[in-house]
């Protein structure tokens, strides 16, 4: 199965982890687009304390470039910043979307 | 051709600017998309300026929906409040078909498996499925053996194709309700904020109670669709 996750709200962030993996360890592909309030969930880790390990690298991730530049945010390592166009690609890519807007 | 659903429940301006940008945005690879917009939704001119954009394209837009719709489509967004703020908006996408939401029913669906062997509170959504929830009252442990002997290995979860008879997997974030008119008879309801629990409407093929991420994961695959609300 091909997960695809919209994530629109920083709050739903464990939930999309969560999520990723369970499918992840099913053998499952997951893809996930980022925009409004979720680009926040994907910011760069602001100091030596805070720990890199939420994302996971074997996720393709996208974050919505207007959402990143309106918001001024850096993102964290691994995150693609893209268009909506990305956003309809994961749509018409996945099996399932669940969507955490 | 896939069939995306954007419910707009949120009630800030911006947000609703920006579901009905993501809208615009499905409909970038020719997909079919529907709005449906809550009555009294801020109408700002650029949310005018998008709903208008759509319509010139041919996607549906209208305030309420409707079940029919619902079962159409592939993916559902439904865009709620962000950052805290979605207690202020918790009720609004009842607004939309405010008769079909009557209080006591809203709540008995997701109360009914406390009430083991009882369907008191059911009736309104399921059609004659008597003896249709073999689990009922069963250990709703996750690791029960009737959880694991559940029909939904990982190998079935592999994904059928979405489907108006499969059921729809609804996902209740902190509060959030399913309006009464799209929630069918054979539709799955799992809680979360916490541990997700599944509740025992519509015949799940996991037992009733907590579930795992695994086991909810399983759920997805099976369903048509899911629904975050």
């Amino acid at each position: 199965m091909k997960l695809g996750v919209v994530l629109a709200r920083r709050e739903d962030l464990e939930l999309a982890q969560a999520m990723s993996a369970a499918a992840r360890r099913a053998g499952d592909e997951v893809r996930w687009f980022v925009m409004d309030d979720g680009v926040e969930a994907v910011r760069a880790p602001a100091g030596a304390g805070e720990s890199e390990g939420a994302l996971d690298d074997e996720i393709e991730l996208i974050a919505c470039a207007t959402s990143v530049d309106q918001r001024a945010v850096a993102t964290a390592p691994g995150v693609q910043l893209g268009s909506q166009d990305d956003h309809a690609a994961l749509l018409a890519w996945a099996d399932r979307v669940v969507a955490l807007t | 051709m896939k069939r995306a659903l954007f419910v707009v429940a949120a009630r800030r301006p911006a947000r609703v600017e920006e579901a009905l940008r993501a809208a615009l945005g499905a409909s970038l690879r020719g997909g079919a998309v529907t709005v449906w917009l809550a009555a009294a939704r801020a109408r700002t001119p650029l949310a005018h300026r998008a709903l208008g954009v759509l319509q010139t394209f041919g996607h549906a837009v209208s305030e309420g929906g409707s079940r029919a719709a619902l079962d159409e489509a592939d993916a559902v967004e439904v865009w709620t409040e962000a950052g805290g703020e979605r207690e202020a908006e918790s009720d609004a996408h009842l607004e939309a078909e405010p008769d079909a939401h009557p209080e006591a029913e809203s709540d008995a669906h997701l109360e009914a498996e406390s009430d083991a062997g009882s369907e008191r509170g059911t009736d309104a959504y399921l059609e004659s499925d008597s003896g249709a929830h073999p689990e009922a009252g069963a250990d709703a442990h996750p690791d029960s053996p009737s959880r694991n002997a559940a029909p939904a290995s990982p190998a079935d979860a592999e994904a059928a194709p979405p489907s108006p008879r499969l059921p729809t997997l609804h996902l209740l974030r902190g509060g959030a309700r399913v309006p009464a008119a799209l929630l069918g008879a054979r539709d799955w309801l799992v809680t979360l904020g916490g541990a997700p629990r599944l509740h025992r409407h519509g015949a799940p093929p996991l037992p009733p109670g907590p579930l795992s991420f695994d086991e909810l994961h399983r759920l997805v695959g099976l369903a048509a669709r899911v629904v975050t609300w």
